[in-house]
């Protein structure tokens, strides 16, 4: 491979790429500290806006129904997604692949509204044809995102198991472990970060989902998005500045930490390691 | 059959991958404690035939014995067969050691028991010292020793190696070819070798089998199958080789006569096996068995004129591109400490050959 | 296989199977049955499609919601509309995208991870704050707006929320990394030497690009505008929250008809026309992402 290098036309894109995508979000989190109620008039520093936060029992009860639907939803959706991951990626060809392939590859760009209506649409008539669902809620919110997280989870575990040397669960079996057990013993640790991934980034989708969430929920079922939403369609707010700061914080701390996490384990390889020669 | 000495039979193996033939009703035969190599170019069958032997692929047709026990319809893990996967196949997030004992915990041993053989093995092919090293830390050929160690800790009854030398460089590959076939000889399991590298079959195997096209061409100790090859496939294959064709003349007594076009004149060789006049054939000839002088030799050895066309310096020997009064070009090494290593170009010379130097294919 | 092995495999694929067959395709049938039924008030807000009338059972469907949809200049409009935001996004997305994905392929390691990690953190913090960030700048009151007239280069603030403009730069922020990591993907994979050899070959730096860099991405460029312009075509939030009331997208009127005039039959015809549309570029990613991610077949080897 030729060597890798920085020319002045690449270091402008990089830039203005990065000023683009990040300069909203610093004036995001430096006015979530303005004393002032107008929130684009500086009028010295505070953190007033984060106190009212934590007094607004809507915005805190609407944070845990969020939180606790994602850490249902991802987990669920991370089960299927492996599940269907493997049948995609190692059980070659079977009776309806294609169908199913379709429905994996289509929530990833299925517009929103759609799938919201979809969904709404279906728990509706199932009430009505067999009585279930009874109410909407956090339980329809749940089916919702476990179905569109899924379909990203899949990907991301079927194109890791595509990368994976086959020869490396023949060799387990060839050792004396039954395909069950050469699948849980060598596959599914190579897997993990991949699961983990997946796991996090259905999290994430779950808990920032606006759209599907407003047509499948019911009364009293209100995600953070849907309070958020309902605030921010009247104008601009320093009390959801201030929560956009503390989301924006949470996930640069776990992205740093991720990278930390990775950075450490390379380290740790190449401490190890020897030169290649023998 | 050699039932007695047999220890791995297949009988009549058939698989094909859709349209494609990979192995075409292969009988064969492995002796007890030899090590044995399937030998062939790439997509020849040898890899689906050795991936048959351990089960991870079942064949359309045939049957393969262990020790005279049917294992057909046994899956991988419960054939005392172990494999060497062309890429190692190590498990990325255990270590060297856990790699090792990754086959004797499936056993359910008991873990003193464990410990002991992991010890052992490693010790056996040098790697005791890296036993907490993971895969990723360790050069080719440490892997490679690795993956050997792994295949061997269950002492299995046959021990298969896919391409062992495919994933070495050059010059590891040499070294490792002696080394691999010590460690084999000394813990004495039977071994079948896959290669598309005839210098790897002839080093390492006791025994081989030459593969083409889905089939056995040929099988015999390296020595015979290259001074005797059955085959213009095998004489090629194995080795340079010069080959006539040509026509039976006459059967006279013990000696056949050949009409060759390209040598002038009748040759005479030994009679072998069932030709007759008139049959069409070939002659084989090994460019280092060319006997090469300035002089003609003495007329009962047939000499040749021939003028050196271009000579290549080998080191230990000269390669020359000889061209025979009809216009064919033949090849001839000569050792590179002979008087005759020194011809140029234009230079006139005469090869001749004894009679059991050449061989007669009848195809 | 063994019994055992056949019935694991059943139900490794059966569940998520099964799961995706009731939540996700089974709702589309839906839609479509109540797309043909007439509005009501009522509970639920739609007629049946078989009804009991005079002792007989009868078959009650009509085409009325799409006749009313394709005679009506409004929504019409909408879906047009709605295709051009999203192409023109789509382009803006990729000439911002490329030459960052570019520059992003090229650097050395390890400062490459961290500009991808850059790209990609956005796209984890919330969707609708990012397009909230963009309500506090570009508000007539906003930063940018100030900016602009304490600098003297306006003397009145100049409308840009509630525009056009403002969705366009919603949808192009929003979705930026989405156009950026699938043309990295293809660029990082591009042998350089290529372009090396090119050069030594006497082509100009244009020529290069042209004939070697952008064939050679093409895969990548069409799955990101793809990832770009089929969810953009129905987007609800930026339009709602950026774009003015003469902003016409479709899933806006989607919302509108769904959730302010409860008119669940129109919605639901709205929704069946608008994945007729886009039917065609979502067949396109389906076969871009299967040819893709194709398992290599195993060739019978040795």
């Amino acid at each position: 491979m030729t060597a890798r290098r920085s020319t002045p036309w690449s270091r402008m894109w990089l830039a203005i790429g990065f000023a683009f995508l990040y300069l909203p979000m610093l004036v995001l989190v430096l006015y979530s500290f303005n004393e002032s109620r107008l929130v684009t008039v500086w009028a010295g520093f505070s953190t007033r806006w984060y106190a009212a936060l934590w007094q607004d029992r809507q915005i805190i009860d609407a944070a845990l129904l969020s939180l606790r639907i994602a850490l249902l939803a991802a987990s669920a959706a991370t089960l299927l997604g492996t599940l269907a991951g493997i049948a995609l990626a190692r059980f070659g060809r079977f009776p309806g692949r294609g169908l199913f392939g379709a429905m994996i590859t289509a929530p990833l760009v299925m517009p929103e509204v759609i799938t919201g209506l979809s969904l709404l649409l279906l728990f509706v008539s199932l009430a009505q044809l067999v009585g279930w669902p009874e109410h909407r809620g956090a339980l329809t919110i749940w089916i919702a995102h476990v179905t569109f997280c899924t379909a990203y989870v899949t990907v991301i575990v079927a194109g890791r198991l595509g990368e994976l040397d086959p020869a490396l669960e023949e060799a387990a079996q060839d050792l004396g472990a039954t395909p069950l057990r050469a699948f849980l013993s060598v596959t599914l640790p190579i897997l993990s970060p991949a699961l983990l991934a997946g796991w996090l980034l259905a999290f994430t989708l779950s808990l920032d989902d606006l759209v599907i969430a407003s047509f499948v929920t019911g009364p009293g079922a209100s995600t953070l998005p849907i309070v958020v939403f309902s605030s921010v369609r009247l104008g601009v707010s320093p009390k959801i500045n201030a929560l956009a700061t503390i989301l924006i914080v949470a996930v640069t701390l776990a992205a740093v930490l991720a990278l930390w996490l990775a950075g450490r384990q390379a380290a740790r390889r190449r401490a190890g390691a020897m030169p290649a020669a023998m | 059959m050699n039932g007695a000495r047999s220890f791995l039979e297949l009988r009549g193996v058939v698989q094909r991958f859709g349209e494609v033939v990979a192995v075409d009703h292969v009988d064969l035969e492995v002796r007890r404690g030899e090590i044995f190599a399937l030998l062939g170019s790439s997509g020849c069958g040898k890899t689906s035939l050795l991936r048959i032997i351990a089960g991870l692929e079942s064949p359309e047709a045939g049957r393969v014995l262990l020790a005279g026990r049917d294992i057909s319809a046994l899956p991988p893990h419960r054939r005392p067969v172990n494999m060497m996967f062309q890429s190692y196949a190590l498990f990325p997030h255990m270590t060297v050691a856990q790699n090792v004992a990754f086959g004797l915990r499936q056993d359910r041993l008991p873990k003193a028991e464990i410990a002991e053989r992991t010890d052992r093995v490693l010790e056996l092919v040098q790697m005791a010292g890296l036993r907490d090293r993971r895969p990723a830390q360790l050069s080719g050929g440490q892997q490679q020793r690795v993956a050997l160690a792994r295949s061997l800790a269950k002492e299995p009854q046959l021990l298969l190696l896919d391409e062992p030398m495919a994933a070495l460089d050059r010059q590891l590959r040499a070294e490792m070819q002696y080394e691999l076939a010590e460690i084999i000889r000394r813990v004495r399991v039977t071994c079948i070798i896959v290669t598309h590298d005839q210098e790897e079959a002839m080093v390492m195997a006791d025994r081989l089998a030459l593969m083409h096209a889905g089939r056995v061409v040929q099988t015999g100790p390296p020595a015979d199958v290259y001074a005797r090859p059955n085959s213009r496939f095998s004489a090629a294959f194995l080795g340079r080789v010069n080959l006539f064709e040509g026509r039976v003349q006459a059967v006279a007594g013990e000696e056949l006569v050949l009409d060759l076009p390209e040598l002038g004149g009748p040759v005479r060789v030994p009679a072998s096996g069932a030709v007759s006049a008139g049959q069409p054939v070939c002659l084989a000839l090994r460019p280092e068995r060319l006997r090469l002088s300035r002089e003609p030799a003495a007329e009962a050895d047939r000499p040749e004129r021939v003028v050196v066309e271009d000579a290549g310096f080998l080191g230990s020997q000269v390669h020359y591109h000889l061209r025979l009064d009809s216009g064919r070009l033949v090849d001839a090494l000569v050792p590179g400490s002979s008087e005759l290593a020194g011809l140029e170009h234009g230079e006139t010379a005469w090869i001749s050959w004894a009679p059991r130097d050449a061989v007669l294919l009848a195809e | 296989m063994t019994a055992f092995g056949r019935r694991l495999r059943l139900l490794i694929t059966g569940i998520p199977f099964a799961w995706l067959l009731l939540f996700f395709l089974l709702p589309f049938v839906f839609v479509v049955k109540i797309s043909l039924a007439e509005a009501q008030i009522a509970i639920p807000p739609y007629t049946a499609l078989l009804a009991r009338v005079d002792g007989h059972w009868q078959w009650q469907a009509t085409l009325e919601n799409y006749a009313f949809l394709l005679s009506d200049r409004l929504y019409l409009l909408a879906y047009l509309n709605s295709l051009k935001i999203a192409a023109l996004s789509t382009l803006f997305c990729l000439l911002l995208a490329y030459p960052l994905a570019w520059a992003i392929a090229r650097a050395p390691q390890p400062a490459r991870n961290v500009y991808l990690l850059l790209v990609v953190l956005p796209s984890w913090t919330s969707f609708l704050i990012r397009v909230y960030a963009w309500m506090g700048i570009l508000g007539s009151n906003g930063y940018l707006n100030r900016l602009l007239l304490s600098l003297g280069l306006v003397d009145s603030p100049l409308p840009l929320l509630r525009t056009d403009f403002a969705v366009y730069v919603g949808i192009v922020y929003t979705y930026l990394p989405f156009m950026v990591l699938p043309i990295y993907t293809s660029l990082v994979r591009l042998d350089y030497r290529l372009v090396e050899a090119a050069r030594d070959l006497g082509a100009p730096a244009w020529r290069c690009f042209a004939s070697i860099v952008l064939p050679l991405s093409r895969a990548g460029v069409l799955a990101g505008c793809l990832l770009v312009f089929i969810p953009a075509t129905g987007e609800f939030v930026i339009p709602e929250l950026l774009g003015g009331a003469d902003t016409l997208m479709i899933g806006k009127v989607l919302w509108q008809e769904f959730f302010n005039n409860r008119d669940w039959p129109v919605a639901s015809a709205v929704a069946i026309l608008l994945l007729a549309l886009l039917l065609l570029p979502m067949l396109l990613y389906y076969r871009q992402q299967a040819a893709d991610s194709a398992p290599g077949r195993t060739v019978a080897g040795g």
